[in-house]
């Protein structure tokens, strides 16, 4: 997981986001064990310390729990894990609608032209 | 409780009304142009030098002179005794430190492919970098303090001795200050920044606090100070 990180954002947040990718893509699935926190700061190159509190935020919204003297791992609650997906899921589609509309299009317009991108898509797929 | 702290130190003409408080941070980046003072800072932390005006505290205590069990410093030069060779060197050190540890100095030396029968003299730069560096994270002490550990190595080189630290510096009780002129590479490995221009101290902060608090990167503070 080599990453660009953008400096002017705290990088524990940013830690934390690519983690939660990582379980919503099922990379990490419920109940795995997450890489120790040394082996994180190795990978991603960065402060043991800013894993650690990504880790400690990710626990905080429940989505990781430690184990005592056993590491931190993805949750078992398949519920909040889904929540979180759709939640996230929400968050970009806002994000481009938003955009769409400064660039000055409709509602309308944008469902076909999404309509009209999946299917070229879909075209040199196959 | 701190673990420096600084009330209104002068040194000769080097440093001028210094006076700030680093907690117990992990790993501090010292940062500043050549002859903005860093060697000698480091210095008065390490009681290696006695400031002319004010007060230096480590853990709470005055410091005035060197203390081992406290203070780990690796100095700007190179140190390392030619003649001996990498496991001698080891042997060295934990001759005169209490509070060296071997298994870890050995595991390291293999862990960075140093071979231990090859005299100093014979390693490349790099590699009396990293046994330099392998040296000073063997030792406990509250404080590593290691005076520009990258300056003159090729990138890889500095990249390997950044992971190095982050992965062997015992940051729940360890911490460890380094400095450099290298803000951009060694930014996402710091907890705190501690910025001198000219003897004096344009920034101490926890280095998320200021991504957070400023939007900005340890770099663009170090630009916005500047002007």
């Amino acid at each position: 997981m080599s990453h660009t990180f953008q400096h002017s954002q705290p990088i524990y947040t940013q830690i934390m986001d690519i983690f939660i990718q990582r379980i919503c893509r099922g990379e990490l699935r419920p109940g795995d064990k997450l890489p120790s926190v040394r082996d994180s700061a190795v990978e991603v190159g960065v402060n043991p310390n800013t894993i650690q509190r990504s880790y400690m935020e990710m626990e905080r919204r429940g989505v990781v729990e430690t184990k005592r003297g056993q590491g931190t791992f993805v949750t078992t609650d398949i519920e909040l894990l889904e929540h979180l997906r759709q939640e996230l899921a929400r968050n970009q589609i806002l994000l481009f609608l938003q955009s769409m509309k400064q660039l000055g299009y409709s509602s309308h317009d944008i469902m076909n032209m999404i309509n009209c991108s999946m299917h070229t898509k879909e075209d040199t797929k196959s | 409780m701190s673990l420096i702290t600084f009330e209104q130190v002068h040194y000769k003409k080097v440093l001028h009304d210094l006076s700030f408080s680093v907690p117990h941070a992990g790993i501090i980046g010292l940062i500043g142009a050549n002859g903005s003072g860093k060697s000698t800072l480091l210095h008065l932390i390490a009681g290696l030098a006695r400031p002319s005006q004010g007060r230096i505290c480590l853990n709470g205590q005055m410091i005035s002179r060197h203390r081992r069990e406290l203070v780990a410093f690796s100095p700007e030069h190179e140190w390392l005794y030619p003649f001996n060779t990498v496991q001698q060197s080891i042997r060295l050190a934990a001759g005169l430190n209490t509070d060296f540890q071997n298994d870890k100095a050995e595991a390291l030396m293999h862990r960075f492919q140093l071979d231990g029968s090859k005299r100093v003299e014979q390693l490349s730069k790099g590699n009396r970098a990293k046994l330099q560096a392998i040296l000073t994270l063997s030792r406990s002490a509250p404080l590593l303090i290691m005076d520009e550990p990258l300056s003159g190595l090729d990138p890889i080189t500095r990249e390997h001795l950044l992971e190095m630290m982050a992965e062997h510096t015992e940051l729940e009780k360890q911490s460890i200050i380094v400095s450099t002129h290298e803000v951009a590479e060694i930014e996402l490995y710091l907890d705190h920044l501690i910025f001198l221009q000219e003897g004096r101290l344009l920034v101490s902060e926890n280095v998320e606090n200021l991504r957070e608090s400023r939007n900005m990167s340890v770099l663009d503070v170090m630009r916005e100070a500047l002007l």
